[in-house]
């Protein structure tokens, strides 16, 4: 008996080893993956870094869309006014949430305008 | 070294880990990349699947330490893995939040707005500092018999905050017709 809850109280220690080093490597990944000036964002336009930071969640990376509907080869045919788009973003819809105040309306039509151009409309 | 500076040793510790979290979140420029989904239909779904493991786990260790500390009588005479079964839940439960937390602050970034992703982001800052702290007044002696069952609450309570405003969210305001796995 003592053996077993030794052997189990070892095998606990052995999974929190594991779970140091995986923070440790956690840790590394983080600033080893980090895109700094490299990244796609900052290399392209204004809307791109904008995009990234409050759209990519649900509309994913590229416009593929993910929680919210695909965006990229979309949006101009499904708003082919901007002003209708713009409208979208600032004031939210259904699961769409509004930027109002989160960005200011200069951002939003920057990020619109990428979402048309940027992401191939 | 007194009792009370022991706590604050602990305090600022776990502190410092939020806060350079935050500040990394905050700096980083977010790739909206998703970097793994294993066998979900996307990285969300796996989100949101492993917070709810990660939360179910820490709902098993609080048990477990409710019956370390007599807080619970069930079972009748505790078992001597107990505490060795309370360590392992926490540990798995730890494991399970870090490809989770990895997509946010890499991918995501620490975000103000809507209040919900604010909120999920200050908890998410708060857990792994709590985490940290609570990792330190287990293996730092002469702590108050307080400390730990209250940094242990702030640790659990953060996970339920990130759970609340990401998988409940989810769950029950997310697109219709999304599959849930």
């Amino acid at each position: 008996m003592t053996s077993k809850r030794t052997a189990f109280g070892r095998i606990v220690n052995a999974i929190e080893v594991i779970a140091v080093i995986a923070a440790l490597v956690w840790v590394f990944m983080l600033f080893a993956n980090d895109p700094g000036t490299d990244s796609a964002a900052d290399a392209g336009p204004p809307g791109a870094a904008i995009f990234a930071s409050n759209c990519a969640t649900c509309h994913g990376a590229d416009g593929e869309g993910s929680l919210g509907p695909q965006l990229a080869g979309k949006v101009v045919e499904k708003y082919p006014n901007v002003a209708d788009q713009i409208a979208v973003v600032t004031n939210g819809r259904s699961g769409m949430p509004s930027f109002d105040g989160g960005l200011s309306d200069a951002e939003i039509q920057q990020v619109v305008e990428y979402t048309r151009t940027g992401l191939g409309g | 070294m007194s009792a009370n500076t022991k706590v604050l040793g602990v305090f600022l510790a776990g502190a410092a880990v939020s806060i350079l979290l935050g500040v990394y979140g905050d700096t980083h420029t977010p790739t909206g990349e998703k970097p793994y989904s294993l066998f979900f239909t996307d990285t969300i779904q796996l989100k949101v699947w492993f917070a709810t493991a990660a939360v179910a786990l820490a709902i098993l260790q609080v048990l477990l330490a409710m019956r370390l500390y007599g807080k619970l009588n069930w079972p009748r005479t505790a078992p001597s893995w107990l505490g060795d079964a309370h360590r392992l839940c926490g540990t798995l439960a730890f494991l399970i939040t870090l490809p989770v937390a990895y997509q946010c602050l890499w991918a995501l970034g620490f975000q103000s707005t809507p209040t919900r992703v604010l909120v999920h982001s200050l908890a998410g800052c708060l857990f792994y500092g709590a985490f940290v702290a609570k990792v330190l007044a287990v293996r730092v002696h002469g702590l108050p018999g307080w400390s730990l069952p209250i940094i242990g609450g702030v640790v659990f309570t953060a996970l339920v905050v990130i759970f609340l405003t990401s998988s409940v969210w989810f769950f029950t305001d997310g697109p219709a017709g999304l599959p849930i796995f």
